[in-house]
């Protein structure tokens, strides 16, 4: 096959937010020279948030979702290559080749590869969707649309991604039985308050989540659970992801369930990673590497990566921030505790309005908001300040009332 | 401002000093009890639109200006700095715009009556 060899300053592989992100911060610090950003989603680079909620809800025109608009790029000088991806990295000669034959070289590249869903390990796995691309949002509508109202759909997994799809569907006519193998939403991850709560939303939606509960094999018809089979038009799988790390490993850059890097910058001179596929350390957790696969992990990444190629001090590391809607109720988690010894409720639960904080030892390692309770910027200080739990009694005065968004 | 001063430059009330603010940003001010998120592009206009994100209530006039585009610092949502129309999601619910234009070094805003 014939090579054609491109160069460009600034190479961006990976189609997504952190790449976005990474481009537009070059260009709003002044960087002149050439960026290609190379993704292997046919659409332009955009943010995934909006996937399982409006998108999977076939509300909103999909141009809503662009990380920019497809103007922007030619106005500022990014040149997109789409549908195409990176199969080798040479990180010495400074040289990426493509599948489609061809190759460039650059003087800085950006990992940002994403990541890419879990598949169940349960026979008839292929019988489950996954949601990760505009394009599986729109088949997954397409096909709870084609199954018909009412009928009957089976989300495998209580994460997030489970939680939102369970609700959207639900919301445009599916009967939604939602598994989760743990005992409570979001795996436990956090905590049992805003599970109950969370659960009651979807009750009143008319999903019925069963905890406890893995399927143990798809057929096309029904999700089985052990002997009982579940009837099942449509199954959707929301079991997790895994960085898309490969093209890094066989770099020969250091990875471990992510690309490692600091910020954003890999121990290769000139290579950065950021979003879903890199693991940084956090001072929050306590300078361990962590990766977090959330919309504003990528965003402040290709940002960091940005300022990190143009040899500019990136601020230290933010509270890591995910939020999460469905059923009209929005949540915002700031701050990090896989593991933790206690968890306080903030205001009422009853209210739709209220706090979890999430205590490691002494202090409120993360805060779960719920609607607003406290605006998301006062709860991300509050614990990037590594605050107490005396201190909790504080935020509570200072929390508007009840029922009151900001 | 009084509403006599205000008749006299035709319904604009002055928000700010032009040279105060640099082109690509936006700001919030505060002006007869509310809150807009006055902006001037690369492209030297001006424009102004409420200051409450619709969809979780950030603060516009604290993010970021690109082009034509307010992004909110909480969610991502964006609006078009002279029209108020949402541009990207979470925010369905567009934003309500006001003329702005620069008079000497004078910011003003046509607020409705």
């Amino acid at each position: 096959m014939a090579s054609r060899l491109s160069s460009a300053d600034v190479l961006l592989i990976g189609g997504g937010v952190a790449s976005a992100r990474c481009a537009r911060t070059l260009r709003r610090r002044g960087f002149t020279g050439s960026i290609v950003l190379v993704g292997e989603e046919p659409a332009l680079p955009y943010n995934r948030p909006p996937l399982s909620k409006e998108l999977l809800r076939g509300e909103v025109d999909p141009a809503l979702i662009a990380a920019e608009p497809a103007e922007w790029y030619d106005r500022h000088h990014v040149q997109l290559w789409t549908d195409v991806a990176v199969v080798e990295l040479d990180v010495g000669g400074r040289l990426a080749r493509l599948d489609d034959g061809r190759a460039i070289s650059f003087e800085r590249c950006l990992i940002a590869t994403g990541a890419e869903p879990r598949i169940p390990r349960i026979d008839g796995a292929p019988n489950a969707h996954t949601l990760r691309t505009a394009e599986d949002a729109i088949e997954i509508h397409r096909q709870a649309t084609l199954v018909g109202d009412g009928a009957p759909v089976v989300i495998v997994g209580g994460g997030f991604i489970g939680v939102e799809v369970a609700a959207s569907l639900a919301a445009i006519g599916s009967s939604v039985t939602l598994l989760e193998r743990s005992a409570w939403l979001w795996a436990g991850s956090l905590g049992e308050a805003l599970s109950s709560w969370a659960c009651g939303h979807l009750a009143a939606l008319g999903v019925d989540p069963r905890f406890g509960a893995t399927a143990s094999r798809l057929d096309g018809r029904s999700a089985w659970i052990g002997e009982q089979a579940l009837p099942a038009g449509l199954v959707v799988a929301g079991v997790g992801v895994r960085p898309r790390e490969d093209l890094a490993a066989a770099a020969g850059l250091d990875v471990a369930d992510g690309v490692l890097v600091d910020g954003a910058r890999s121990a290769a001179t000139g290579i950065f990673a950021a979003g879903d596929v890199a693991r940084a350390p956090h001072p929050l957790a306590d300078g361990e590497r962590i990766r977090v696969e959330h919309w504003h992990a990528a965003r402040d990444g290709g940002e960091a990566a940005a300022l990190g190629m143009l040899a500019l001090d990136a601020p230290p590391p933010r509270a890591p921030w995910v939020y999460t809607e469905f059923a009209g109720q929005l949540v915002d988690i700031v701050g990090w505790a896989p593991d933790r010894d206690e968890e306080r409720v903030l205001g009422d639960p009853r209210m739709d309005s209220f706090a979890v904080a999430y205590l490691r030892g002494d202090r409120v390692a993360q805060l779960a908001v719920v609607n607003g309770w406290l605006p998301v910027e006062q709860a991300r200080a509050f614990v990037e300040s590594r605050a107490t739990a005396t201190e909790l009694a504080r935020l509570v005065h200072e929390a508007p009332h009840p029922g009151a968004a900001n | 401002m009084t509403a006599m001063e205000r008749a006299a430059v035709g319904g604009f009330v002055t928000v700010a000093r032009a040279s105060a603010i640099e082109p690509g940003t936006v700001h919030v001010v505060e002006i007869d009890g509310r809150s807009l998120c006055v902006g001037l592009t690369e492209d030297g206009e001006w424009g102004a639109i409420d200051n409450v994100c619709t969809h979780d209530g950030g603060v516009l006039g604290e993010g970021e200006l690109d082009d034509n585009a307010v992004e909110c610092p909480r969610h991502g949502g964006r609006f078009d700095l002279f029209s108020g129309r949402v541009l990207s999601l979470p925010p369905v619910i567009p934003v309500h715009a006001y003329v702005a234009r620069q008079i000497g070094d004078e910011v003003q805003v046509e607020l409705d009556a």
